[in-house]
């Protein structure tokens, strides 16, 4: 959200008329979310409602977009992941790589969990593909946006990300992918909706465990003690057959349960892989 | 953290706006209770109040005791503010109508959400549209420049008017959403507010002790009400010149009762209120035969404006995004309660709820049915179908 709010700025500065806004659901703060811009060069923009199809998809997590995020892409469009390794899928869009997670990482720009964040190297990349002079517009507005070191180094891995995005070329093995479902999708939901607003399956079915970014992998110092089990918010730690055994499906990633326990080295937190 | 751009130009949400002006408009005492999606105009309050003491900043345990609190604030002569959202407002309800009733010219920010039943966080008007007739003057928002400027033109009315004043954005689409606009200095707002000088028989005083509302005989108590009645009819021209004053003050068109779009004499109209009207621009683009109408202040009613606004249509859409269930929706009742004999058909739609897209195709589609109805307009609104 604030990557989207940092580009609206950065187009704002370089004079166009901009509108950015995210799409919440469920999520607690802290998860990650999509983010929404428009930006016009001569009038207001009075478009007041989602966008479906996009001409540019920028994938500021370092997991890679799923097929269906991926097919929001429009003919034409361009694709701006943060991402070092080649992206083995084709389609007729363009894609673009940039090494954010790295550049964070070189510049010390972590979370307060200790995770790199591209968001603003992501930025850089974003402003040479399309706004090639507003490098010094996304500085000013990181400025504006942040404050102090975090600023300071926030400006360098803008200028990094713009200087170390690359587009890639297909390839043959590339996978090619599907573009966006057709509007019967959207029938095929609306004949199934029931009368009252009683869901038919428990919250069972709502696995929040997609929400986290890190998830605690227990080690054999554990004692099994349970005390993580005992503050753990979801309820998610349990003791099966004398050791603790964490439901991936629900863990929120919080890191509580890393915070309390009382023995050394028992848990860590590791970034989820995709 | 925002800040100001080149050429007076800043990206705000319109809850920073609302923040904003609230600061600009040197309020002193603020009530608070956080509700998704309003929680972040308290929140930037807070930073903005920081280490201030001429402003009093107060965490309640409810909605229903933040408009107790900043009625009582107010009465004791104090510029106030307070915002809320959806269940938060319905929970205030019994205040609202006391607000209006005492006369006090609270300025509170809604941020539209839809209403439980089932849970949403998403935007519709049905939280503060069920409140018209609880005596607030209510305008609706289209863009975050539009909030800022009717939070600061809200002071102004209120306290000319002795009445409250709700201003109305829809969340996401307005208090999420950053966009560009021109954020005024303090010297230009204290030109434009004045002090709050209360009426001193209204004032709550300590060495003057005074009971109010108490309980009045029967005819008493119906002049009180007829009173507030009174002071809604001159709202209307309070808010007129009150906008037409931000206008030369500010350099900045304010829209007062109504923004037209498109062509006066179009055969064919669409009256829309928020968001869903300032879409509905995009649809006069090209198209000659359309006058959109976005209805801004939407208590007091502006019935004469609209009416001469409707005129010359033949087919008038009314789109509602509340639900009033067993008769036409808010808008629709309202717009149809005007003298529009000579109109062909005007069918109330009712789209949007709960968040669900309202996009130029779904506007088309309610002006074709319009067009193709043949009827006056029928008794119920016709409730777009999901995903059109
Ligand atoms: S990270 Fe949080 S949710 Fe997950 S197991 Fe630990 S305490 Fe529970
Ligand atoms: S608190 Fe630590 S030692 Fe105890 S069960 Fe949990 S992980 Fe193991």
């Amino acid at each position: 959200m604030l990557a989207s709010q940092i580009l609206a700025e950065t187009f704002a500065r370089a004079g166009f008329w901009v509108q950015s806004f995210p799409e919440f659901k469920a999520e607690r703060r802290g998860a990650p979310i999509s983010a929404f811009l428009r930006w016009d060069e001569t009038s207001r923009i009075h478009r007041r409602y989602k966008v479906q199809e996009c001409d540019v998809l920028v994938v500021v997590s370092p997991a890679p977009p799923s097929p269906e995020i991926l097919g929001t892409v429009r003919p034409g469009g361009l694709i701006v992941l943060n991402r070092e390794p080649r992206f083995p899928h084709t389609g007729p869009f363009d894609i673009a790589r940039v090494p954010a997670s790295r550049i964070a990482l070189e510049n010390d720009i972590l979370s307060s969990e200790g995770r790199p964040m591209g968001n603003v190297a992501v930025l850089g990349a974003c402003v040479r593909l399309l706004v090639p002079d507003g490098l010094a517009f996304l500085e000013e507005a990181v400025a504006a946006r942040m404050s102090g070191a975090m600023a300071d180094a926030n400006v360098v891995a803008a200028r990094e990300g713009y200087a170390r995005c690359a587009k890639q070329h297909a390839v043959a093995g590339d996978t090619p992918v599907e573009l966006s479902p057709g509007p019967e999708h959207a029938s095929a939901r609306r004949r199934s909706r029931p009368l009252f607003a009683v869901s038919t399956t428990d919250s069972r079915g709502n696995h929040t465990g997609t929400w986290s970014l890190d998830r605690p992998v227990l080690t054999d110092e554990c004692t099994a003690c349970a005390v993580c089990a005992l503050f753990c918010p979801e309820g998610v730690i349990s003791k099966n057959d004398g050791s603790m055994v964490v439901d991936y499906l629900y863990c929120k990633g919080c890191g509580i349960c890393e915070v309390v326990c009382p023995v050394r080295n028992a848990i860590a937190m590791e970034p989820v892989s995709a | 953290m925002s800040q100001t751009l080149p050429h007076g130009r800043v990206v705000l949400t319109s809850n920073d706006a609302a923040a904003h002006a609230v600061m600009l408009a040197r309020v002193r005492a603020i009530g608070c209770y956080p509700i998704t999606p309003q929680t972040l105009i308290v929140e930037r309050l807070a930073e903005l109040v920081a280490g201030r003491d001429d402003i009093e900043y107060a965490n309640l345990e409810s909605e229903h005791s933040m408009f107790g609190y900043v009625i009582a604030a107010a009465r004791a002569g104090v510029r106030t503010f307070t915002a809320t959202s959806s269940q938060g407002l319905l929970y205030a309800h019994e205040q609202l109508h006391r607000a209006s009733r005492e006369r006090v010219p609270l300025v509170v920010v809604d941020v539209n959400r839809a209403v439980f039943a089932p849970w949403s966080i998403e935007p519709d008007l049905t939280d503060s549209m069920s409140q018209r007739d609880t005596g607030w003057i209510q305008l609706y928002c289209s863009s975050a420049q539009e909030v800022l400027d009717s939070v600061l033109c809200a002071y102004r009315i209120a306290e000319t008017a002795m009445l409250p004043v709700m201003v109305c954005a829809e969340g996401f689409l307005l208090s999420h959403t950053s966009e560009v606009l021109e954020l005024p200095d303090q010297d230009t707002v204290d030109a434009f507010i004045p002090e709050f000088h209360a009426p001193a028989d209204w004032l709550l005083d300590p060495d003057t002790p005074s009971t109010f509302s108490a309980m009045p005989e029967p005819n008493d108590y119906y002049a009180f009400q007829r009173n507030v009645a009174a002071a809604m009819d001159d709202a209307r021209g309070i808010v007129e010149a009150v906008a037409s004053e931000f206008t030369s003050h500010f350099g900045r068109e304010k829209i007062a009762a109504l923004e037209l779009t498109g062509n006066p004499d179009a055969d064919t109209a669409l009256v829309a209120i928020g968001t869903i009207a300032d879409s509905a621009q995009e649809l006069v683009d090209g198209n000659d035969d359309l006058l959109v109408i976005r209805v801004h202040t939407y208590r007091p009613f502006p019935a004469a404006e609209l009416s001469a606004a409707l005129a010359r249509a033949s087919y008038v859409s009314i789109i509602d995004r509340a639900a009033a269930f067993g008769s036409l929706g808010p808008l629709g009742a309202d717009v149809r309660s005007l003298e529009l004999g000579h109109a062909k058909a005007a069918v109330n739609f009712v789209c949007g709820l709960g968040g669900a897209d309202v996009t130029p195709a779904t506007l088309r589609w309610a002006v074709k049915q319009t067009r193709s109805s043949g009827v006056q307009g029928g008794l119920a609104p016709i409730y777009v179908p999901e995903g059109v």
